[in-house]
């Protein structure tokens, strides 16, 4: 192994798996440990996992949501965070805030941006579907707790896999990834991921 | 009283290791050759100070056995006589040190005559003394109690002829005393143990935890010529030789814990030769005895299992008091051949499971 990616949780890890083995082939990909850290503020729990890197002159990627103001994230928010407790615990790495490097947002949003664009109007409906909770409780006063983002790509998965596709993916903890008419993995959208992973793997 | 830090340099495959933090039971992980059996070889002989045949014994525990003077290098780092040996403990109040260097005085060699050569000054910087014979090992212990002066006592053992040494005791007294559990386990050294244990009506305590692994078990006593025999139910009580290593590792680590009382039990693969049904409640059985003993507990493992069903353990209300009685370390070595260790508290041991971290 010559790299460890942490990922913030179990769902992410897949993904990146994923992604590597298609841009930067199979070969890479079995180069690297890829862990997920059970959150963003779990860095310390992986604590002698990083310094072991450290010492031996392997790399740490972190790739975790930059989130947003709602659950008290955002891109320069969780930045600032990760510059800080590389500081605070003595440890050396680089990292990615899903789903761009630049904006808010998590991972849900960078899969949602790359959904194969002939189920695009199921993501539409789920959207409508918001928009219609949302009315329903303007109209009586009443402000409903709107699904997460979590759940549009669950409604996605589910509808757009077979029913044993879908329990089967659930249990892998992803979302058919390996599948190209569900998700487009040449989508621009993950280029600053791409791009971010090419200045680190060695092809 | 516990070790809570220790410093080995040039001890074995070791060129320079500091583990910190050390707590009640601590458990050595690592790749293969990576130091684990060192490291409790290292503890073992620094505690030590009134055995100094202890290097041999530790040899021969590695099948290593001792034909001539020369065979005393298998202790020193890179088999370098030059590379002085260095440990150093830390306790509570206590420091102590142990240096040990090679002696010249008199040479035994199975293959010439024994011969005399002049005595050198083995304080000196400048011997080198792979360029000359040597006949033994000074220990120079080293003890710095709180509020106390230091006092430091060389012990020597010097080969004399095929398994005949002269040995001397250092003066500096023993801090703990130090049981280590090999892989080997010799029925003979189990016997005095379990006699005392049986004296003091402390058997029950042994075989509860062997019901565990054979619950046929209902007795164990000692029989002629220092056999142990356990009653399995039947007309007869079987030879414990007879019930399989995991029977007989099981009774070496419950007895040297229940014998140690106050000092240090160190236990080389504890998990080989014991199923995976055994290991929870071996690991319950350690954490009590340690407690109740008062005795600390340092054990090598690369078994994963271990691991987890030790995380199990201390996720039961009855143990969730032991979390942080516990640290797990893993050993790596660094490009520049020294040894680091890597600390994992119970959280972070806990979350290194269930990550499926490579932790060994």
């Amino acid at each position: 192994m010559v790299m460890t990616i942490f990922t913030e949780g179990r769902w992410d890890k897949p993904f990146v798996a994923e992604l590597i083995k298609r841009h930067f082939g199979e070969e890479q990909l079995n180069k690297i440990e890829l862990l997920d850290t059970n959150g963003y503020t779990s860095l310390e729990l992986n604590l002698p996992k990083f310094q072991e890197n450290n010492d031996l002159g392997k790399l740490n990627l972190v790739i975790f949501d930059a989130d947003s103001a709602d659950n008290n994230g955002g891109f320069q928010t969780r930045f600032d965070f990760l510059v800080a407790e590389k500081a605070r615990l003595g440890i050396e790495f680089e990292f990615f805030l899903f789903p761009n490097h630049l904006d808010d947002g998590m991972f849900e949003n960078l899969l949602e941006s790359i959904v194969n664009p002939n189920h695009a109007d199921v993501i539409e409906c789920f959207n409508s579907y918001l928009e219609c909770i949302r009315n329903k409780g303007e109209d009586k006063g009443v402000i409903y707790t709107l699904p997460a983002q979590k759940a549009k790509i669950f409604a996605y998965a589910e509808a757009v896999l077979t029913p044993k596709e879908f329990k089967n993916a659930h249990k892998r903890k992803e979302w058919g990834y390996s599948k190209d008419d569900i998700w487009d993995f040449n989508s621009a959208q993950l280029n600053p991921l791409i791009e971010f992973l090419k200045l680190h793997i060695q092809v | 009283m516990e070790l809570r830090k220790l410093e080995i340099t040039n001890f074995r495959g070791i060129k320079h290791l500091e583990i910190d933090d050390l707590k009640l039971v601590n458990v050595f992980l690592g790749k293969n050759n990576a130091g684990k059996t060192s490291i409790l070889e290292a503890i073992f002989i620094s505690l030590g100070s009134q055995n100094p045949r202890i290097p041999v014994i530790l040899d021969n525990f590695r099948n290593l056995l001792h034909t001539e003077a020369d065979d005393f290098r298998f202790l020193f780092y890179e088999l370098n006589y030059n590379n002085e040996v260095n440990i150093k403990t830390y306790y509570d109040d206590i420091e102590k040190g142990l240096i040990i260097t090679p002696n010249s005085s008199k040479v035994y060699n199975s293959n010439s005559q024994t011969q005399l050569i002049e005595k050198l000054n083995s304080s000196s910087t400048t011997t080198d003394y792979d360029k000359i014979p040597i006949s033994g090992l000074k220990l120079t212990y080293d003890l710095k109690k709180k509020h106390a002066k230091r006092e430091t006592s060389a012990a020597t053992i010097e080969l004399e002829a095929l398994n005949q040494y002269r040995l001397t005791p250092s003066k500096t007294p023993e801090v703990n005393k130090g049981i280590i559990v090999t892989g080997n386990t010799q029925m003979t050294s189990l016997v005095p143990k379990l006699d005392r244990l049986i004296v003091n009506k402390q058997e029950n305590k042994v075989i509860d935890v062997l019901k565990l692994v054979d619950s046929s078990i209902k007795g164990i006593t000692l029989g002629a010529n220092g056999i142990i025999l356990c009653d399995t139910g039947f007309g007869k009580r079987y030879p414990l030789n007879l019930l399989g290593e995991g029977v007989i590792k099981l009774l070496a680590i419950l007895l040297a814990i229940l014998d140690a009382d106050g000092g240090v039990v160190l236990i080389d693969e504890f998990s080989n030769g014991l199923h995976f049904t055994a290991l929870k409640n071996l690991w319950k059985a350690i954490l009590l005895s340690a407690t109740e003993k008062n005795v600390q507990v340092f054990l090598t493992t690369h078994h994963y299992e271990s691991l987890e069903y030790l995380q199990q353990v201390l996720q039961e209300d009855d143990f969730v008091k032991f979390q942080n009685e516990i640290r797990s370390y893993t050993i790596r070595k660094l490009p520049d051949c020294n040894l680091k260790s890597y600390i994992y508290d119970y959280d972070k041991l806990n979350n290194a499971i269930q990550q499926e971290v490579e932790i060994r």
